[in-house]
């Protein structure tokens, strides 16, 4: 994807965000007497969205496309580290933190890992020490609670 | 009176308690999520069963600590411990890149110092006098001062004023979502219950500046273990030479300044004063060119201004009961539990507390100075722990932190969300620190427009005829039209370059 690409598809998205935000807003009507109301401040902010993203896109559309810039990102990588991070916040509550830590730590360190470094056994041990490391800074030695799901103690 | 206060800071169990607060208060800083808001909030329920003095004193070195720890990860990791450390990444980062973390770390400290004694002699001395001035602020010169501040994001915008607008704009809207000021209607909830009290500004950092770099980090892994490099240090003292730091009074002199003035005005920051130091410094240099790529004058001015505000925000609390950011809410707390009614008759009252408080800090600043500096070595060995490692267990803490404040999953979740929303602005070349001021200063912008407007019948030439408003307005607008004209210039050149490489 090359640049022009992006900044067009950038300013295209921050207008209908704009619109979003002004059509929403639009419904807020003032109740208090002599008071601009709580829509007055989202449509101002609004109405600047659509014009900078109008601008934006004008610019866009007139730059120059350089050639594309080639990308070396692993989109692999990315989606596996979104998946388990999405993974650990459900399972952070339904689990428990010491399992639902555990698990996301283990998981993500194989996943940023590589041939070279990937120390399979190490890695459980680091995930186990954290979590537990953690678990007992919080809930004993400062006294919040952390979800404690399937296992309680 | 003077006398009882030094007497008992210099008791061992009080002495032992600040040290444990400067502490446990730089772990808190450093850690991403953990923040010196939570270190106080958590040890705060602690302090009521000890004795006054103990109790205020564990406080006041939890937020010493907890200020100035966040320079640490935000040069180690360049990640923000603390909102307040974000422009010490600017160049704290760089600075770790090539090679000179140790004389970043070293400097960030002993101006941390320097900017918290700065602040404490101000908030001893003039604190009375400044807090008269502000005393008679109305919505009126809050709305000029969020406008001028607002006008910040202009010139951190980087190569895209235009993208830094739209940036600082969508924080404005998110801090909208949730209930409304003045007459407390629900907006932009969409029927979420969740959504009713809005997003919380710690949430956001997490997201945006810890969460975006470990989801980039997953899509840039193949390069994780080649771009990990052992960074080497060597430092004597503080890293900086006797010229260096005659080069730096001025900035440092300018950004404590600017540090005890954002601290004294209610509902600004560490943050703010921060990003507002380092762009004053910025503009003031005979090298603004160079900010950026690394070089000391960013991070004295971001750090010491940040640890100004601490002296600064104690002044309108002691003297008006009137706190200025949410550690000295807490703070306010902690006092009136204790019997200390914070307002204009606390010296008659409650003197020996005040002056306890005044030399517990003055002793909080010093541990700091020989505790972050003498364990320098251990944080800087942070940088040694693999990325594939190290960037998980910031995630658990992000999830933790994130949690920990308000005890809810909906904002882990908004971690995520927040974290995916800094990926998308990354792809797109949209910076995203002028998206933190909107997000921290639209809210303040939007509650003084209206009060102001309400009281002035909907006439909005108070903002011009009233002098002090007036002077922050015509200040920003002077300065809007500087980075304009600048940014100009700069496109212009740029396609000038372009079109010669061209020919």
């Amino acid at each position: 994807m090359t640049d022009k690409v992006k900044n067009i598809i950038c300013a295209v998205s921050f207008l209908v965000f704009g619109i979003f935000v002004f059509y929403q807003a639009s419904f807020i009507k003032p109740i208090m007497a002599r008071d601009l109301g709580s829509g007055f401040m989202p449509q101002v902010v609004a109405v600047a969205i659509i014009a900078l993203a109008i601008l934006a896109l004008v610019l866009a559309v007139q730059s120059k496309a350089p050639e594309s810039t080639k990308e070396d990102s692993d989109m692999k990588g990315g989606l596996l580290t979104v998946l388990c991070i999405a993974a650990y916040v459900i399972l952070y509550d339904n689990l428990g933190f010491l399992l639902s830590t555990f698990l996301y730590l283990f998981f993500q360190i194989l996943i940023l890992s590589n041939e070279k470094n990937r120390k399979i056994p190490m890695f459980a041990v680091i995930a186990v020490a954290t979590s537990v490391i953690v678990y007992a800074t919080f809930v004993y030695a400062i006294g919040m609670p952390l979800p404690e799901g399937v296992l309680s103690f | 009176m003077i006398m009882d206060a030094v007497m008992a800071v210099f008791h061992p169990v009080c002495l032992g308690l600040i040290v444990a607060g400067v502490i446990i208060g730089i772990i808190f800083g450093s850690i991403p999520g953990l923040s010196a808001t939570m270190a106080v909030v958590l040890f705060l329920p602690m302090s009521f069963g000890m004795e006054p003095i103990n109790g205020i004193s564990l406080l006041v070195g939890l937020y010493m600590g907890g200020i100035s720890g966040g320079l640490i990860s935000a040069i180690l990791l360049k990640i923000p411990g603390t909102p307040s450390s974000i422009a010490t990444v600017f160049d704290g980062g760089p600075m770790a890149d090539h090679g000179e973390a140790g004389k970043a770390l070293g400097v960030g400290i002993l101006y941390s110092a320097i900017g918290s004694l700065i602040s404490i002699f101000a908030l001893i001395f003039i604190s009375p006098a400044l807090a008269a001035i502000t005393l008679k602020f109305t919505p009126v010169e809050y709305f000029a001062i969020a406008f001028f501040s607002l006008t910040i994001i202009a010139s951190l915008s980087g190569n895209s004023l235009v993208k830094g607008l739209l940036s600082g704009l969508f924080g404005i809207a998110i801090s909208m979502v949730g209930l409304a000021p003045i007459d407390g209607l629900t907006r932009f909830t969409f029927g979420e219950f969740q959504l009713m009290s809005g997003f919380d500004i710690v949430v956001l950092l997490i997201g945006v500046f810890a969460v975006t770099d470990i989801i980039m980090a997953g899509f840039g892994r193949k390069h994780l273990a080649d771009a990990y490099q052992k960074k080497t240090y060597s430092l004597k003292g503080f890293g900086i030479t006797w010229e260096e730091f005659k080069g730096q009074l001025g900035n440092m002199i300018r950004s404590s300044l600017i540090g005890i003035g954002i601290g004294i005005l209610p509902g600004i920051g560490g943050s703010t004063a921060g990003l507002l130091s380092y762009t004053a410094t910025k503009n003031a240099s005979k090298y603004p060119e160079k900010f950026g790529t690394g070089i000391i004058d960013g991070v004295i001015a971001s750090e010491t201004s940040n640890n100004a505000v601490i002296g600064g925000s104690l002044i309108p609390l002691i003297t008006m009961g009137i706190p200025g950011n949410t550690v000295t809410a807490v703070f306010l707390g902690g006092l009136t539990i204790h019997g200390i009614n914070p307002g204009p008759l606390i010296f008659e009252k409650s003197g020996v507390y005040v002056y306890g408080i005044f030399i517990a800090l003055i002793v909080s600043t010093i541990a700091m100075l020989v505790f972050e500096r003498g364990a320098l070595r251990i944080f800087v060995k942070l940088l040694d722990i693999p990325k594939h490692i190290l960037l998980p267990i910031v995630m658990v803490c992000c999830v933790v932190g994130a949690y920990s404040s308000n005890s809810r999953i909906f904002d882990v979740w908004s971690v995520l969300g927040f974290g995916l929303l800094g990926v998308l602005f990354k792809t797109a070349k949209v910076p995203s620190t002028p998206l933190i001021i909107g997000f921290i200063l639209g809210k303040m912008a939007e509650e003084n427009l209206r009060r102001a407007l309400q009281a002035s019948n909907g006439d909005i030439s108070v903002f011009f005829t009233r002098p002090i408003s007036l002077v922050f307005i015509a200040v920003a607008v002077v300065f809007l039209f500087i980075t304009i004209k600048n940014n100009y210039k700069r496109h212009k050149a740029g396609k000038v370059e372009e079109a010669e490489e061209e020919g």
